[in-house]
């Protein structure tokens, strides 16, 4: 699936980076890193996201679902935006920026789980696939020959 | 959605004073906050190990109709504040309040 999606998402992801103030990106599906962009190796990547995760588990048995999770360490604030599957966790560095970049995580997460979808489920992709129908599916009446138009 | 009118929505806060957390809104309303303070402190800190950064000094988190935020570093120095809102509050007024107020 990741390789199927990943380099779209990654060049959403380079442009979604300019938004702020921001250090670093990292999008995981479930508990598999989808794209890296922060400024630490890959291991440290995995551990942010099962951290994440498992902060997600422990408050969600707690009955909170957490849409958002917002941290700040010396010098950066660490905000993990989840829809779905999805998360997409943001290192920046103007607490001010955060609920703009809350809002533009929320909707790059919106569009990511619908391209997750799409790849995990082709045939059921889109909600209008049972109000309508393919081309190629549809019966032709149209004559086999050409329509001429004389002016 | 208009709120529950039985539903409190107005801002509770908190002081964390060492290993203790101090509120005016009742010992359930404090034991919750507590519980998720500790919560938030704990994968806050598996999150600094992760990038090799220094434990959180605030940490939130914010559901569709509920906001929990803290900070260990206030305006009264080093004691520490909190605050949970039974609704959607955007993450830098509760910081603002808590740090700034």
């Amino acid at each position: 699936m990741a390789t199927h999606i990943v380099p779209s998402l990654r060049s959403a992801l380079e442009r979604l980076k300019h938004a702020g103030a921001i250090n670093g990106l990292c999008l995981a599906w479930h508990r598999q890193v989808l794209v890296n962009l922060l400024p630490y190796e890959d291991f440290r990547a995995e551990k942010l996201i099962h951290a994440l995760r498992d902060a997600r588990d422990h408050f969600a048995s707690g009955g909170h679902e957490v849409e958002t999770f917002w941290f700040g360490f010396e010098g950066v604030h660490l905000l993990a935006t989840q829809h779905a599957d999805c998360m997409l966790v943001m290192l920046h560095t103007v607490a001010a920026e955060v609920e703009f970049l809350a809002g533009a995580s929320a909707t790059f997460l919106s569009d990511t789980q619908l391209l997750v979808d799409a790849t995990l489920n082709p045939t059921d992709s889109g909600a209008d696939s049972h109000s309508t129908q393919l081309l190629g599916a549809m019966e032709h009446d149209a004559p086999s020959e050409p329509t001429r138009v004389i002016l | 959605m208009p709120d529950s009118p039985d539903l409190d929505t107005s801002p509770k806060f908190f002081k964390i004073q060492g290993s203790s957390v101090v509120g005016d809104s009742g010992q359930e309303d404090t034991n919750h906050f507590a519980a998720d303070f500790q919560g938030l402190r704990h994968f806050g800190q598996k999150i600094a190990e992760a990038l090799d950064l220094e434990g959180p000094w605030h940490a939130a988190f914010r559901e569709q109709d509920f906001s929990h935020f803290w900070a260990t570093e206030t305006h009264e120095g080093n004691s520490g504040a909190g605050v949970m809102v039974a609704k959607r509050i955007a993450l830098i007024e509760l910081f603002d309040l808590v740090t700034h107020d």
